[in-house]
């Protein structure tokens, strides 16, 4: 989707004449394949953790479970992206998802709501929540750490005060969120669907570039990247198709990411989300409007609190008020490690995507090792700092020089 | 300098390559999970490593007679989160355990974990927190009802009239609340005379030392000082108790009781500021969990003492020992039970 | 003429090694495909203030890198005072007696002056800095070098100028002899410059040599004794000073093979209807009792007109120009009206709408999007009209960059490159292109050839020329007099927030513009 997210802003396409695969050096560290390397750790990773779980890694069921498990970071990760790319920041998701968990199980459980209402109460308070940020962000121009850090606190203390500490059970009909899966059929079809569509925007925009003129390898634009989604999404279908299909949570990340990818990429919107973050003042002066830009990524990440919500009550059958201790990091981490700068101005979702998986596939691994979680801790941690020191020196390493 | 700009761009994918690589080689020396063995492979999953009873006694004397019985141990701590319970479960679900035993995080979040199992057919073991409808195979606790009624049976006899504190534990836990309905069923006939009155009763949450420091100072200040004795839902809570005791210059002077007689409130008991200390045996727990888990994986029937109902059916319950720890008897318990008193100072 | 020519005609100023304090010989450099120098010989004779100019791109900057130590990695060799040396670092350069003076000090402000004079070379006893005769020397280099400044100051608190001084200070306590000044007079006042011009002129009593890098060729005949002309990577004409007049059209035409005359190409318009008028417009002071920066201002500019408007340090043109955008903070009051529309701008959202584009001073900090490419830099203020219900396309987009970078003639790789490799004349450029692509009436432009080279400059008063032929209304203001008088229909001078004068084209001269502003008056 968002694989070759940064060619308008700062690819370095070099003249090909023929040798396309020269050139690829090159483009990996800047260009359209920018994300290669980090699909090539993952796959690494992957591959060795098959080997040191004696096969089970890469079991369709395991993999079925990590989808599970990933989830709420991925559906997180994408809206943060999209966040800290104008160059702002959100703290508060440990705390609001929690909410919005709790708000889904009274709903159901207290005040017998019928499902698709538990729904549209969950996502409307994670709007309101979002909404609230939005104000004090983008109109108070309060900074966003303390924004975001305020509602970390007094979200989480919300939650204790309504619950009375108690978790409370849902409603049995929200388990539908965790436990549908599509059928065969139906996963092949949105697998193919989605895979389809990036193939045609990307044929889409190297048809564009070619016709005005300007040099454009089929490979680096077209081939690889197609390709290797191609690749991932028959990975998909294969293990969805032998287990017991794609779960449903798995369909959320899909449509946020294809829809957050989308906006970064092919719209305005997401242009101007890059310039804010490129140099505000420039913005400004280029009649970008800041305020509202900034309101609609803050409510559109309220709106994802409420969905992260659905499905964290639905994986636990409970919404215990102190859960999701530290997501915000995590969020933030897989973010980072993907690519996007703390300062902002760069990111990809796609990138952010990978970096949750790469996280909770070293998590996951290590758990099928049957390592004490304090291990996995300090692998993940040591991983996301790696990642941040390289991302440093790659971006012309003159950083603090 | 300019030099070196130019190949930079591939360095922070390289790094993260050889960070991932390096990470992994070194990890390869662990061991990995081979599913091709025979032997009976149990799940067990404590609820966190802070407190000393998980890891010291629990889980250590589980593994001990594990491996004596030729089962293989998975053993996890959940740091306290629901979520990463769930993770281990689905993870140790996937290894492809014969039976899990697990001590809950949380006892009102814990049946999506137990249907998970289900599903895999694999039985539960209930461990230490009962777990509200849960379809379990067996339970394994201490009665703590009868455990309070113990506790509370020693403080009347030293002071049949008086003002009582109770400082309970996590409200949430199953423990906590039949510790305290221990308490109440010995004082009761006490209350009703008018002999005892009882000027503090909560619940302190999370068994926080804090908590309950502030609940007695603020009943000594109320009551002027006139307070004979503090039962508290456990030593983490007890501590709180004899800090606020001492502030007033009262240490040693109120009884006050704990449960789980850690080497702290061994301490306490032997200074004369704390007077009596619960002790259930932790490893007898362990122990008995791991037949348990042999049993059940063999198919073979439960011994078990008692039956427990919490709330979808009538659950085998594994009653285990315990008794109160004083002055008197510390050193006897010492021989008895070397590998938890011997940890002083 | 051709380089080898050139070359071939240059004096013969190859004698005996001692006259030379400097000498560099077939300097060959590349960065990757990119032929910076191609076999550059220079002669520095002892004590002469040597001249170098070119535009950027033609190699004046990569060859003082590298004689100053900063970059290596060269072909050919470098000779200090006839011994051969290859410099590791800027440290092994300086103790070469080859010091740099960049345009903008890289120092940490809160060092202090005399600290920073023997910054690395601290007198020391026992091991330890002795700070007494660290300050009672430094008080005596500044008495020598005429600075009238405390060495306890901090050198954040000195002016660009003071920094530049105490720099070149601080090379001389070093024993420098090779001086290489980048652009020292650029960010100065005239005064400055004098005294500027007064140190330089000192330094060959004192046998350093200095190499003088500028823009400003008019200075050359001032202070050099000698001129090199760079373009393209070699050096294209190289004389001496002799009392010639006519030293900066020589120069450049050497770098840029046409003529001086060229320079400002304006052609005369007949402006048409009143494009841009403003009444009452007052932008208040912060803070009470301040006089307003821009008090009751009438003007007006006409289509086709382009009005050209100086003004010293707080005149409040600059103010001036970013309220007509709505960016300044403070709220103005008064009326505008373009073609006879009353409009209200408040925001630079409004100005857009209401059809003014700005072009500000500040390139890097809100002209551009350093880390964003070409393509994105140039669409970004026009994005609404390349897009289909928010969907961008990317076929237009592409193919109106590409029109605009051929008609503008920028010169780059690819419109996806970062557009922090272009030189700062084709950066302008884009920046120029952006607002183009608005279809503006009214053009806002602050020093619109900062940092723009010869050839690039030429190319953007053709620019000028082509708006206001069609009928578009154009406010210069800059603080470069010349391009001003130069350009302009009409030169207004500001002071204190109002017009003190105005002058019609070909009406005044540079020092009639400069004392208006100054506040004097001049018969």
């Amino acid at each position: 989707m968002s694989m070759s997210a940064r060619t308008t802003l700062t690819a370095q396409t070099t003249t090909n004449k023929g040798g396309t695969f020269r050139n690829l050096p090159e483009m990996m560290s800047h260009g359209e394949l920018r994300l290669l390397p980090l699909i090539i750790v993952l796959m690494v990773v992957w591959m060795v953790m098959q080997y040191l779980t004696g096969g089970l890694f890469l079991s369709a069921r395991n993999l079925t479970n990590l989808s599970g498990q990933v989830a709420i970071t991925a559906l997180l990760t994408s809206g943060a992206v999209l966040i800290m790319i104008p160059g702002f920041i959100d703290l508060s998701l440990g705390a609001t998802v929690a909410a919005a968990a709790v708000v889904a199980a009274m709903a159901g459980a207290q005040f017998e709501l019928p499902l698709w209402q538990t729904i549209v109460v969950t996502l409307g308070f994670g709007l309101v929540i979002g909404l609230w940020h939005a104000f004090w962000i983008a109109w108070m121009k309060v900074p966003s750490f303390i924004v975001t850090l305020g509602s970390l606190l007094a979200i989480r203390g919300l939650s204790l005060v309504i619950t009375n500490a108690e978790t409370i059970s849902p409603s049995p009909d929200i388990l539908v969120i965790s436990d549908t899966s599509l059928s065969a059929t139906l996963s092949i079809a949105v697998l193919m669907g989605f895979w389809l569509a990036f193939a045609l925007l990307q044929l889409r925009e190297w048809r564009a570039r070619t016709q005005a003129g300007i040099q454009s390898s089929f490979l680096s634009v077209v081939g690889i990247p197609v390709t290797s989604v191609g690749i991932f999404a028959c990975g998909v279908m294969v293990v969805a198709v032998s287990y017991r299909g794609l779960p449903l949570p798995v369909v959320f990340v899909l449509a946020v990411v294809a829809l957050t990818g989308w906006l970064l990429r092919y719209t305005a919107f997401g242009r101007r989300l890059y310039a804010i973050g490129g140099n505000r003042q420039a913005a400004l002066l280029a009649g970008i409007n800041i305020r509202a830009h900034v309101s609609m990524v803050f409510a559109f990440m309220g709106l994802l609190y409420g969905l992260a919500g659905l499905v964290l009550v639905a994986r636990l059958d409970s919404a215990p008020p102190g859960a999701m201790q530290g997501l915000e990091l995590n969020v933030i981490a897989a973010a980072v490690i993907g690519g996007t700068s703390l300062m902002g101005g760069r990111g990809t979702v796609a990138g952010a995507v990978i970096g949750a998986i790469l996280m909770e596939s070293l998590s996951n691994g290590m758990s099928l090792m049957n390592l004490p979680s304090a291990y996995q801790s300090i692998t993940v941690g040591l991983v996301l700092l790696f990642a941040v020191y390289a991302d440093m020196r790659g971006r012309g390493g003159r950083f603090g020089d | 300098m300019t030099d070196k700009v130019e190949k930079s761009g591939i360095t922070r994918r390289h790094t993260l390559g050889i960070a991932g690589a390096g990470l992994l080689a070194a990890l390869v020396n662990f061991k990995a999970v081979h599913a091709q063995d025979k032997k009976l492979k149990v799940g067990l999953i404590m609820p966190n490593y802070d407190q000393l009873r998980w890891k010291n006694a629990d889980q250590a004397f589980f593994e001990k007679q594990a491996a004596e019985l030729g089962i293989e141990v998975l053993a996890q701590a959940s740091n306290a989160s629901e979520s990463l319970q769930a993770s281990q479960v689905e993870n140790m679900l996937t290894q492809g355990i014969d039976v899990l035993v697990l001590t809950p995080v949380n006892a009102n979040a814990a049946n999506a974990l137990i249907r998970k199992a289900k599903q895999a057919s694999v039985p539960v073991i209930n461990y230490n927190f009962l777990i509200n409808k849960g379809d379990v195979v067996c339970f394994l606790g201490r009665d703590a009802v009868e455990m309070g009624e113990k506790i509370a049976q020693a403080v009347v006899s030293a002071h049949p009239k008086g003002n009582y504190v109770i400082a309970a534990g996590e409200e949430s836990t199953s423990v906590a609340k039949e510790t305290r309905q221990g308490f109440l069923n010995v004082l009761k006939p006490f209350l009703d005379k008018g002999d005892i009155k009882l000027v503090s009763d909560q619940f302190n949450k999370n068994w926080s030392t804090d908590s309950a420091r502030a609940q007695v100072e603020n009943a000594l200040t109320k009551n002027n000082n006139d307070v004979v004795a503090v039962l508290c839902g456990n030593d983490g809570t007890a501590y709180g108790a004899v800090q606020a005791l001492q502030a007033q210059g009262l240490g040693g002077k109120v009884f006050v009781t704990g449960v789980d007689a850690e080497p702290r409130a061994q301490e306490l008991i032997k200074q004369g500021l704390m007077a009596l200390s619960n002790f259930t045996a932790f490893d007898q727990m362990g122990v008995e969990a791991a037949k348990a888990a042999f049993a059940v994986g063999q198919g073979k029937p439960i011994e078990a003492s008692a039956t427990v109902n919490n709330g979808l059916k009538d659950v085998p319950w594994i009653k285990i020992l315990n008794f109160n720890v004083t002055k008197d008897n510390l050193d006897q318990a010492s021989k008895d039970f070397p590998w938890w008193f011997a940890k002083q100072g | 003429m051709s380089a080898e020519v050139i070359k071939a005609s240059m004096p013969p100023d190859d004698l005996s090694g001692e006259k030379f304090a400097a000498r560099v010989s077939g300097i060959d450099k590349k960065f990757g495909v990119v032929h910076a120098l191609k076999g550059v010989s220079i002669s520095f004779r002892r004590g002469d203030v040597h001249a170098i100019a070119g535009e950027n791109g033609a190699g004046k900057s990569t060859l003082m890198k590298i004689l100053s130590g900063v970059i290596g990695g060269y072909d050919g060799y470098i000779e200090i005072g006839g011994e051969r040396c290859r410099f590791d670092g800027i440290r092994d350069a300086e103790r070469h007696g080859v010091f740099l003076v960049p345009q903008e000090l890289n120092v940490v402000p809160e060092l202090r002056v005399g600290e920073y004079l023997f910054l690395n070379r601290e007198p020391r006893r026992w091991g330890m800095v002795d700070t007494r005769t660290l300050w009672s020397d430094a008080v005596r280099w500044l008495a020598v070098f005429k600075l009238d400044l405390s060495p306890l100051l901090r050198m954040g608190e000195l002016s660009t100028h003071q920094q530049q001084l105490v720099s070149i200070a601080r090379a001389m306590t070093q024993g420098v002899k090779l001086l290489i000044l980048d652009e020292p007079t650029s960010n100065l006042t005239e005064r400055e410059t004098e005294l500027m011009f007064e140190q330089i002129s000192d330094l060959h009593t004192h046998g350093v040599t200095a190499i003088y890098i500028s823009h400003r060729l008019h200075e050359f005949e001032r202070i050099a004794n000698a001129v090199t002309v760079m373009r393209d990577g070699a050096v294209v004409d190289h004389f001496r000073l002799q009392g010639q007049s006519d030293t900066p059209r020589r120069v450049v035409q050497a770098m840029v093979g046409r003529d001086l005359t060229e320079m400002y190409p304006k052609l005369a318009v007949v402006a048409g209807k009143s494009k841009l008028s403003l009444r009452e417009w007052t932008i208040p002071n912060r803070g009470p009792g301040r006089a307003n920066l821009v008090e009751n201002l009438n003007l007006d500019v006409r289509a086709g007109e382009v009005l050209g408007i100086f003004g010293l340090l707080g005149s409040g043109a600059f103010d001036l120009t970013s309220s007509l955008f709505g960016a300044h903070e403070a709220k103005v009051r008064g009326r505008m009206e373009i073609d006879g529309r009353a409009v209200s701008v408040v925001s630079p959202r409004d100005a857009i709408r209401s059809g003014i584009a700005y072009i500000p001073a500040e390139r890097k900090r809100d002209g551009l999007i350093e880390a964003h490419s070409i393509t994105s830099n140039m669409t970004l203020a026009a994005l609404s009209r390349l897009t289909h219900f928010g969907v961008l396309d990317r076929y237009a987009e592409l193919k109106r960059v590409q029109q605009y970078v051929t008609s503008l003639k920028v010169k780059c790789g690819s419109v996806e490159q970062p557009i922090s490799q272009l030189s700062g004349g084709n950066q302008q450029k884009v920046v120029a292109a952006k607002w183009l692509l608005t279809a503006p009436e009214v053009f806002i432009l602050e020093e619109p050839t900062r940092g723009v080279d010869i050839n690039a400059r030429v190319d953007f008063y053709a620019l000028i020329n082509d708006l206001a032929a069609a009928g578009k209304a154009i406010i210069i203001v800059s603080t470069d007099l010349p391009e001003v008088l130069g350009m302009s229909d009409r030169v207004l001078a500001m002071l204190e927030g109002r017009i003190v004068r105005e002058w019609p084209r070909g009406g005044a001269t540079e020092e009639d513009v400069m004392t208006a502003a100054a506040g004097g008056s001049r018969q």
